[in-house]
């Protein structure tokens, strides 16, 4: 009985011992050289159940990106012949479906092109950051630069 | 048995006693709100957890020792912490919210040509393609038309002239030549750093109006704004080992205002101050440019504009009688800017500027103190106001431009007599002549130009005129220009037109006559081109010229050297009154995935005419007939390769064919003016970049140049013969790294 009692308190004590994973109530994740699982893969279903993978995974974040934008039409009267370029930086707000739901501009390109830019910003679509594949409110810069280009 | 698995199980707790737990709480860094739903883990272990509502973590049972903890939130980005572990642990963690930056999103605007045919180089241009020795216009001698001298050559000659009668402009502010000297007189590399420049437009005849005092071409070069938020910068050591590094600072403290700093200064000499090492030479060379920018209301805006570049030299050579040789060079610009858009139809621009030159030479003997010195120092004020008009079918610009001119040549030798067949001389000697170089540069002069163009599709016509009073010699002036077009489809053009432009007397003119007589040199030039973009995939243009060029400078003291020609490039030694230059440029863009590749041929022919020396139709000392350069850029992930194929004509030279005795000393005598050449010359160049994602950079520039003879060398002591002259020949191989760092 005492040898059943002693083997139990061993197994006990080395279970808790290594798998603070369980006792903490959180993922673990065991080190194998078998399998290799995408590196992006683990760090999105970060909180998954359990996830092989032979990496030291890191927590990454899916960072925002445009995904379309809608251009002005051309600008044309005094800015073609002029030579007025600039470049407008907006910082916005998007919330956890992509939508822009506040703004501000910290660099204006000046001579009317952030009235432009503005009408721009208005039909991006961005794609939100994500993390453990579930996306979140970020904040952003949008650059939008106002270049010349030859007629041909 | 038993007291086995009593240790065993004592080992095992004892083990556990030696486990503490890892707890904290993340927090809001500008508020200290808790934080919740912030990934946190211990790269180590692959522990991983989120916060609760109160922004609190714990790990248990985690064993002593060294470890990484992360934390990853989109809103708050991610954080790497590193923390020792040897007893029950409590950390608070504050974050910050992150912005994240999205790339660039672009718009065009399709520029009406003022000048069609214009040749681009953009900044992406300079980063990728070989560069030199850190010379930002090196990239300038892939364009056609754009010649060059020796393999680090810095100054464009285009269309082959002098580049005497080219002007630079800087962010609108005319210049003579922007550029870092070595003793004053040759040219090294360009003092207009590659950091600040968005774009270097390459305008030849017939220019627009609006800028002025050329009969050959304009380089002008528009200079960057911030393109991020905040504070950024860099550390340029270019090359790699930090002789001459600069600083590159962008800052945009609000909204509406923008500044710009690039700082550029030699080092070894403060080392060798600071090591109180004594040294018979001493040097130092600096270039600065400041831009502060200030958005005044949405449609105006303010500049504050500063640039300007120094080269110091200072020699004591004791084996010239104990005399000390020093050289400066200086250019410093000041401006303030105004521009106004008035409404979607009228924009206005003003431009006050102040331009000071500051070339000396001079030469101290010890014995007697005897000085030989030659200087220019001239400045002048300008005031420049121009307004665009733009309408459906007509774009106008017109303004004035009013200067007053001070300062002037003053020494007591000049540029002809310090200058011989083998370069340039400071002897002591000559500070025992009379010569006396005394040439005020004093007056206002003012001008007033228009340019317009008339579109009615498919037929375009860009005409100008300018007329100009100039003040140091009274005289008037009146310059023309006109450009018919015909879109023959909406990306395809056929062009002509001509004009006639004047160009005053330079620095070196002014340096090397001792009577001057301040007449302008004059051009008439006509083109015909054809420009198309065929698609996205490949575009190019063929362009042919025809000029006649009257009253070109030439100095007192004419000179027989090839060697000052190819070394200082900006050569006031070139003999010549008048001449006509014709040629044609091709020149294809191909754009393919990840490649871009870029082809040109020049085929150009510069003949000159003397009165003095009594020559005719003779090729100019810069005269290259074929020109021929294959340009590949390749981008893959963060790496650019680019590879740069040159064959071009040498320079003529005058042969030397004999020699004569006089006073121990052998005389060369020539043969005809310019009528010998060295062979075509093959050079390539390479340049691998690889950019981080921080925005530093890294790169190997590298040029190979093959047996390349650049001028010939002739010893008076010997007389003619197979050695005498002594052909010189470029570096064969050149290897150069550099390295920007971001912060």
């Amino acid at each position: 009985m005492i040898k059943i009692l002693i083997t139990i308190n061993i197994l006990i004590t080395a279970l808790t011992a290594c798998g603070t994973g369980f006792s903490t109530n959180k993922t673990y994740i065991p080190k194998t050289e078998n399998k290799i699982i995408n590196y992006e893969d683990a760090s999105f279903d970060i909180m998954g159940e359990v996830i092989i993978s032979s990496y030291i995974i890191n927590l990454d974040i899916e960072k925002t990106r445009i995904i379309s934008w809608t251009s002005i039409d051309r600008i044309d009267s005094i800015y073609s012949s002029s030579g007025i370029e600039g470049i407008t930086i907006i910082k916005a707000e998007i919330d956890d479906i992509g939508k822009i739901v506040n703004h501000s501009i910290v660099k204006r390109a000046g001579f009317g092109l952030d009235v432009f830019a503005l009408e721009i910003m208005k039909n991006i679509i961005i794609n939100p950051a994500r993390q453990a594949g579930k996306a979140s409110k970020t904040y952003c810069y949008i650059r939008i630069l106002f270049k010349q280009k030859n007629s041909l | 048995m038993k007291i086995l698995y009593y240790l065993l199980t004592l080992l095992f707790f004892t083990s556990n006693l030696y486990s503490y737990s890892l707890s904290g709480k993340i927090i809001d860094l500008e508020n200290g709100a808790p934080l919740g739903n912030i990934t946190i883990g211990i790269d180590e272990l692959y522990y991983f957890t989120k916060t609760n509502d109160m922004g609190e973590f714990i790990f248990k049972n985690i064993e002593p020792g060294f470890y990484v903890l992360k934390t990853a939130n989109p809103l708050y980005g991610e954080k790497t912490l590193d923390i020792k572990l040897k007893r029950d642990f409590y950390i608070e963690i504050e974050l910050k919210k992150v912005i994240f930056t999205l790339k660039g999103i672009k718009n065009y605007s399709v520029i009406k040509d003022d000048r069609i045919g214009t040749y681009i180089i953009t900044h992406d241009d300079i980063k990728d393609i070989p560069s030199g020795a850190g010379n930002s216009f090196h990239a300038l001698q892939t364009l056609p038309g754009v010649g060059s001298s020796f393999l680090l050559s810095s100054v464009p000659i285009i269309r082959g002239n002098n580049p005497i009668y080219n002007k630079y402009y800087i962010d609108d502010i005319p210049i003579d030549y922007p550029y870092h000297y070595f003793g004053s007189i040759i040219p090294l590399i360009s003092s207009v750093n590659e950091e600040i420049i968005d774009k270097i437009r390459v305008i030849n005849t017939p220019y627009p109006l609006r800028y002025n005092d050329s009969i050959s071409s304009i380089i002008d070069i528009k200079t960057r704004e911030p393109e991020t938020y905040g504070v950024t910068g860099k550390f340029i050591l270019n090359p790699i080992v930090p002789l001459f590094p600069a600083i590159y600072v962008t800052a945009t403290p609000t909204a509406d205002i923008n500044i710009i700093f690039l700082g550029k200064r030699t080092d070894v000499d403060l080392y060798n101050n600071l090591a109180l090492r004594e040294s018979n030479n001493d040097f130092y060379s600096q270039e600065h440019y400041l831009k502060i920018t200030y958005n005044l209301d949405t449609h105006s805006r303010f500049y504050f504009i500063s640039f300007g570049s120094d080269d110091f030299m200072s020699i004591k050579n004791r084996s010239m009688g104990f005399n000390e040789m020093t050289a400066r060079s200086m250019y410093h610009v000041e401006a303030l800017k105004w521009e106004f858009l008035l409404s979607n139809r009228l924009f206005f621009k003003t431009i006050f500027s102040n331009y000071q030159i500051d070339h000396k030479i001079k030469n101290v003997i010890e014995k007697d103190k005897s000085t030989t010195i030659i200087a220019y120092d001239p400045y002048q004020y300008r005031l420049f106001q121009e307004l665009f008009y733009s309408s459906k079918h007509v774009t106008i610009n017109a303004g004035y431009e009013y200067t007053t001119h001070g300062g002037g040549a003053k020494g007591n030798v000049n540029l002809g007599t310090i200058a011989g067949s083998n370069g340039f001389s400071i002897d002591p000697a000559l500070a025992q002549t009379n010569v006396i170089l005394n040439t005020p540069i004093k007056g206002s002069s003012i001008s007033f130009f228009s340019d317009g163009t008339l579109n009615f599709k498919p037929l375009w016509l860009n005409i100008g005129a300018r007329y100009k009073n100039y003040g140091p010699d009274s005289n008037e002036l009146f310059s023309y220009r006109g450009l018919l077009g015909f879109n023959i489809t909406g990306s395809t053009a056929l062009y002509m037109g001509g004009g006639s432009y004047y160009s005053h007397p330079d620095m070196y003119y002014y340096l090397g006559q001792i009577n001057p007589d301040f007449k302008e040199s004059r051009s008439y030039n006509s083109v015909l081109g054809f420009k198309a973009a065929m698609n996205n995939l490949l575009s190019g243009q063929l362009e042919l010229y025809y000029t006649r060029y009257k009253n070109l400078y030439s100095l007192e003291n004419t000179k027989q050297s090839d060697q000052l020609a190819a070394l200082s490039q900006i050569s006031p030694f070139s003999i010549e009154s008048d001449g006509t230059s014709y040629g044609s440029e091709l020149y294809l863009i191909a754009h393919y995935r990840m490649i871009e590749g870029r082809l040109s041929y020049t085929y150009s022919v510069s003949k000159r005419n003397h009165n003095e020396i009594n020559a005719k139709n003779y090729y100019a000392d810069f005269d290259q007939r074929h020109i021929f350069r294959t340009i590949i850029i390749t981008k893959v992930d963060n790496w650019v390769f680019s590879s740069a194929w040159y064959f071009f004509s040498s320079f003529p030279y005058t042969p030397v064919t004999g020699s004569a005795s006089s006073n121990s000393k052998f005389e060369p005598q020539y043969g005809e003016h310019n009528s010998k050449r060295y062979d075509i010359l093959p050079r390539q160049e390479y340049k691998l970049s690889y950019n981080f994602k921080s925005g530093s950079r890294f790169y190997i520039n590298t040029a190979i140049n093959p047996k390349y003879y650049i001028y010939q060398k002739y010893d008076k002591s010997k007389p003619y013969g197979e050695n005498n002259p002594e052909f010189k020949k470029d570096i064969p191989l050149f290897l150069w790294i550099g390295l920007e760092l971001c912060f």
